[in-house]
């Protein structure tokens, strides 16, 4: 699961370097996503805390 | 400022932030400091702020590109700064080494927040997006520093698979889940 935001940020690159900018900005916005529900899972978990 | 001049200047920061992944990485490999999950997180955001600066290298400036390493950072800055929150409450102590006096979460909040400001500056310059469709073929430099920064992101994704496996990662790790025999 933590690897998703990295893997599809890799494809964006590998699309800005082929010339394809939509779907760069369009793999960017599902990365972004990810590192946000992501987050919301992690944020209060080193503190054990169940908000 | 020129259009030119913009692409070089992103190539730079573009350059800065790969540099940063590099140290992550170095301290990750020489001291055995493995990323917990919002260590990894952080990791994440400047790689989404990065690919903001390789489409501005890439396809020349756009006032878009710059939204994307805004977003992008301020993602990684709300991560970074719910972990200094996190460690300010008494007890909690710290995660991982010092570097150069604060902690790395400390300086991925800096670096994030250095990140809008110095995006937010670079939008006060309208010359650069005066000619989107004269814009320069990207130097080979410049393509080569976005080919160096996509073997980064991938290899922080590939550190991640072998820490934490496919699902979520431990709180506290303290191995490669993929290593262990």
């Amino acid at each position: 699961m933590m690897t998703i935001p990295f893997f599809v940020l890799t494809i964006g690159l590998a699309a800005i370097l082929r010339g394809h900018r939509i779907w760069a900005l369009i793999l960017w916005a599902v990365a972004l996503l990810a590192i946000a529900i992501l987050f919301r899972i992690h944020t209060t978990s080193q503190l054990g805390l169940g908000l | 400022m020129t259009s030119a001049m913009s692409v070089k200047l992103n190539a730079l920061g573009l350059l800065g932030i790969s540099l940063v992944l590099m140290v992550a990485f170095a301290d990750q490999i020489a001291y055995g400091d493995l990323p917990c999950p919002l260590c990894i997180l952080q990791r994440a955001g400047f790689v989404a702020a990065g690919l903001g600066l390789a489409l501005n290298v890439r396809f020349g400036p756009r006032p878009s590109h710059y939204a994307v390493v805004i977003l992008s950072a301020m993602a990684g800055g709300a991560v970074s700064l719910r972990q200094i929150a996190l460690h300010v409450v008494p007890g909690t102590g710290a995660y991982g080494n010092p570097f150069l006096g604060l902690h790395f979460y400390t300086w991925a909040f800096i670096l994030f927040a250095l990140i809008v400001v110095g995006s937010a500056a670079m939008l006060l310059f309208d010359r650069q997006f005066d000619e989107p469709g004269k814009a320069l073929p990207p130097a080979r430099a410049g393509l080569a520093i976005v080919g160096l920064f996509l073997l980064l992101a991938l290899g922080n994704g590939v550190s991640t698979l072998l820490e934490c496996g496919g699902g979520f990662c431990p709180d506290n790790p303290n191995d490669y889940l993929l290593l262990k025999k």
